[in-house]
């Protein structure tokens, strides 16, 4: 068993397996308190991304490999469909995950820089369901209350999701990720690097 | 089966700690091995070799050969190996895959593909031989350390390989959890199975063993007979930096404490505890005096780590009334005045430096203080490093230094000598006697004898 | 007691997603919660199940009485927010049931029937294990905070950032990097590795049961769809 191993290994797979609960963990208490309130639910992706940072960081140090973060996002996407999640949502994890896998990986997982980048585009997947809402408006309220939903609620949504909340939702992701994702750059060179759990 | 070290030396990456050198060992078909020595010696080391984690799955550098049956272990693939060798690990809550035990039991007969009725035949045969029928369909987050244990071990029986190894398998388990894994290791040692275990409780083994190899900094310092080790006297042992072979056996010393009132630090009247709607303290009554060390002992499931949580301010008493230095105390007020250090004391330590551990939070005071903290703890040399990278007893002294920086007058130990070796469980002890003496109140709930023999002035049996 | 298949159990799961997004509101769905909580029971989680079902009940009680009583914001976020509890209930109720009942070792093995590659079934199998440690440890910090006058509370954050995350994260996610390492060596020593079709020690297949349950799922999707684009109700 000491051959090198260049895909993912049974540890790489437990790794995932546990990180995904945690990423999964600080979606619904960063944004679990946005996504139960409908006029505040355009600020789910901008609360979904606020915790994730430190582990999103620690995560592909800990898995530098194409293919875990991927597996992250399918099994979010798989959890996701199956609960009746917005499949916008659901794929947006998935695509951004993949997507964020590449940018990290280009560097071999190693630049700081395109971490970040990966980590604020990997918080860009629960905008997908959102994204619905803008470019289809009824499918995405069909899908959300079902159709015959009363008229009041969708002019009221429609009120409240002018083009300036999807601005704000949009830009809001982008600086409280990168936020988040320059806290697990810094909890990594303070922390975990020294605490001996990433390299 | 045979297993053979040729001049095998290794060591991990990024750390010294636990390096073997030069290890020359052959272990005969039904041996039973005790490994000892001092934390880091590198016996943990040699059971990964045989199990094969050490290179493939811990890295590091290996030189020198390791054989099972003449051929190197490295050339096994870890689904052959697992067939053949067996481990139980420390940890009991991080060895377990499935959530119910019968999942469990038979993860490693479904991993190896065999078939259904095959896998029901040996679960029911495996419960009988252990006899853990009632450990049958349970979900295993409910279950005591000492029962979760039980399962690691039996999950492993299961498999019926030639070659168990066990690290530090008692390090998490009261007096009759040791006791069953005891009794375990008896019946696989009568099957004419090989048995590695590493360990520092030595005195459960001592019936068992018939080779014990003494390590010392990654060598192998001595190489005896069970005869020999079984006649060893408990001195002779802790010279060499070794815990004790023999059961001790601390009397009940519930001897009615001084009660002058002004010596008093800590009272409980009618204390009532209730979790999840079970009660489990139930009209408790004692005192504290400060300056003295009390051990509190008692099986499983008795209420000891309630009544610690109840002291430091995390459960609410239901009735009753706790009072500290004459004046009756709340949860807030308690959660100022105590402090735990926690069996898994990983929890507790949040920084990224010692030094910065001691002054996280802290506004005032800060310099002077961290040092003398430091300072009576001996933990000045790693002022620098990551609490993380600590050795088990360094970091639980890291947490008392913490408690002295929050100037807490009552301490609380939840099974504190679990993992430690001779020489830190002696340290442990003189902490506490230095804490006692500096007019704290310690109270420490343990199942280790040894230790309570040690620094106890008070023992009180929970039942 | 009924014993279901697993990948019987994710199909349901499936039908009452297509269920909440084509089927609005209403009736149905109060009939739809009624047949989760006839399964739920009947797999053999009672207490739980009974008490989604009352939840249920509640807001249903408080959307078709109390609702009309009331205008303005109140009524319209109300409104709103019942509807979103009522489009995601089932989902959410019948993934419940299906967690609560459905061992981990018997997940894996309907999966492997279903040619599910490893590398997802793994990660899977080990978030349902780690959940409940997630909440043990969050316990176990959470009482570590408490003693060292810290907690997670907005005060207390702004008052002591620095201290708030660095309580938050490094505890966590070193036992979680911790448990990883052990539970891999330990998973990895009992063979996790071998590459080939694992077994089951349950015997899983379709049974009268699982066609009966796929049968009655199916049909009341296949009648609410029906009966609401006709608007008989």
């Amino acid at each position: 068993m000491n051959e090198e191993k260049k895909g993912l290994t049974a540890k790489d797979l437990i790794v995932t397996g546990i990180f995904s609960v945690l990423f999964l963990v600080a979606v619904m208490i960063g944004g679990g308190p946005f996504a139960t309130v409908p006029t505040l639910t355009f600020y789910f992706p901008i609360g979904a991304a606020v915790l994730a940072g430190p582990i999103f960081m620690l995560f592909i140090a800990k898995v530098p490999k194409h293919g875990a973060l991927a597996i992250v996002g399918a099994v979010l996407c798989l959890l996701g469909t199956l609960t009746g999640m917005h499949w916008g949502m659901n794929f947006g994890f998935l695509v951004c995950s993949i997507i964020a896998s590449f940018i990290a990986g280009a560097r071999e997982f190693r630049s700081k820089a395109l971490n970040l980048i990966a980590y604020i585009v990997y918080c860009i997947g629960p905008m997908g369901t959102y994204f619905v809402f803008f470019f289809n408006r009824e499918s995405w309220v069909s899908f959300m209350l079902g159709k015959g939903t009363e008229q009041e609620y969708i002019t009221k949504m429609s009120e409240v999701a002018s083009g300036g909340i999807m601005v704000i939702m949009v830009l809001g992701t982008f600086a409280v990720a990168a936020l988040s994702g320059l806290l697990g750059l810094r909890l990594m060179r303070k922390q975990f690097v020294k605490a001996g759990i990433a390299v | 089966m045979k297993v053979e070290l040729k001049d095998v030396s290794f060591k991990y990456p990024n750390t010294e700690k636990g390096a073997i050198k030069g290890i020359n060992l052959s272990i005969k078909q039904g041996e039973f091995v005790l490994l000892a020595g001092a934390s880091g010696c590198g016996k943990t080391t040699i059971t990964r070799l045989i199990n094969g984690l050490i290179p493939g799955f811990y890295g590091g550098k290996q030189e020198g050969k390791a054989f099972i049956n003449e051929k190197e272990i490295k050339d096994y693939k870890s689904f052959e190996l697992s067939s053949m060798v067996g481990c139980v690990f420390q940890n009991p809550r991080t060895q377990f895959f499935n959530v119910d035990t019968d999942s469990e039991l038979a993860f490693g007969l479904e991993n190896a593909g065999k078939d259904r009725e095959t896998i029901n035949n040996v679960l029911d045969k495996v419960t009988d031989d252990l006899g853990i029928w009632n450990l049958r369909n349970r979900d295993i987050f409910k279950l005591s350390g000492g029962e979760k244990q039980k399962i690691a071990f039996a999950s492993v029986y299961a498999t019926d390989p030639d070659i168990y190894v066990l690290d530090e398998p008692s390090a998490n388990l009261d007096a009759k959890g040791v006791e069953s894994i005891k009794h375990n290791l008896e019946k696989i040692k009568d099957k004419g199975k090989t048995v590695i275990v590493a360990e520092h409780r030595l005195y459960y083994l001592k019936d068992l063993v018939d080779r014990v190899i003494i390590m010392c900094d990654g060598h192998i310092d001595k190489d005896i007979s069970g005869e020999v080790f079984r006649k060893m006297q408990p001195k002779e042992l802790n010279q060499l930096g070794l815990r004790t072979n023999r059961a001790e056996k601390v009397e009940n010393r519930r001897e009615k404490v001084d009660s002058k009132e002004e010596s008093i630090n800590l009272t409980l009247k009618n204390i009532c505890v209730e979790l999840g709607g079970k009660t489990i303290l139930d009209d408790l009554n004692l005192n504290f005096p400060a300056g003295t060390i009390t051990c509190i002992t008692g099986h499983n499931g008795v209420g000891k780590s309630t009544l610690l949580r109840t002291l430091c301010g995390l459960i609410k008493a239901k009735r009753g009334e706790i009072i500290v230095k004459g004046k009756k105390c709340g949860a807030k007020k308690l959660k100022e005045k105590a402090f735990l250090v926690m069996q898994d004391v990983n929890y507790q330590l949040f920084a990224d430096s010692v030094y910065n551990e001691c002054s996280l939070g802290l506004k005032e005071g800060k310099g002077e203080k961290t040092d003398r903290a430091l300072e009576s703890m001996g933990l000045c040399e790693y002022k620098d490093r990551h609490p993380n990278t600590l050795s088990g007893g360094e970091k639980q002294r890291l947490a008392i230094a913490v408690s002295l920086m929050m100037d807490k007058d009552i301490l609380l130990f939840d099974e504190p000598t679990s993992g430690l070796d001779y020489k830190n469980m002696i340290l442990c002890a003189d902490i506490m006697k230095k804490m006692a003496a500096m007019g704290k109140t310690v109270i420490v709930v343990t199942h280790d004898e040894e230790f309570m023999k040690c620094c106890c002035e008070r023992v009180i049996s929970f039942s | 007691m009924i014993h279901l298949d697993p990948r019987t159990k994710i199909i349901l799961l499936i039908i009452t997603v297509i269920f909440s997004v084509y089927v609005p509101n209403g009736i149905f769905t109060s009939l739809w919660i009624a047949m989760i909580t006839v399964l739920g029971v009947m797999l053999g989680r009672i207490k739980k199940t009974v008490r989604a079902a009352i939840i249920f009940a509640a807001l249903m009680y408080i959307a078709v009485f109390l609702l009309p009583c009331l205008d303005g914001t109140i009524h319209t976020s109300l409104l709103v927010w019942l509807a979103l509890m009522f489009k995601c209930y089932p989902g959410f109720m019948l993934a419940s049931v299906v967690v609560g009942t459905t061992q981990i070792s018997e997940f894996m093995a309907a999966l492997a029937k279903w040619n599910i590659p490893k590398a997802l079934v793994i990660p899977l199998a080990i978030m349902f294990r780690y959940f409940p440690t997630v909440k043990e440890d969050w316990g176990f910090i959470k009482d570590a905070m408490a003693i060292r006058g810290i907690s997670a509370s907005p005060i207390c954050f702004l008052k002591n950032p620095g201290a708030v995350v660095d309580a938050l994260y490094t505890p966590i996610l070193v036992t979680a990097s911790r448990a990883a390492d052990e539970l891999s060596a330990s998973a990895i020593s009992r063979g996790i590795e071998n590459p080939g079709r694992r077994t089951s020690r349950l015997d899983i297949r379709f049974r009268p049961a699982d066609i009966a349950w796929l049968f009655i799922f199916i049909n009341a999707l296949v009648s609410a769809i029906i009966l609401n684009s006709g608007g008989v109700l």
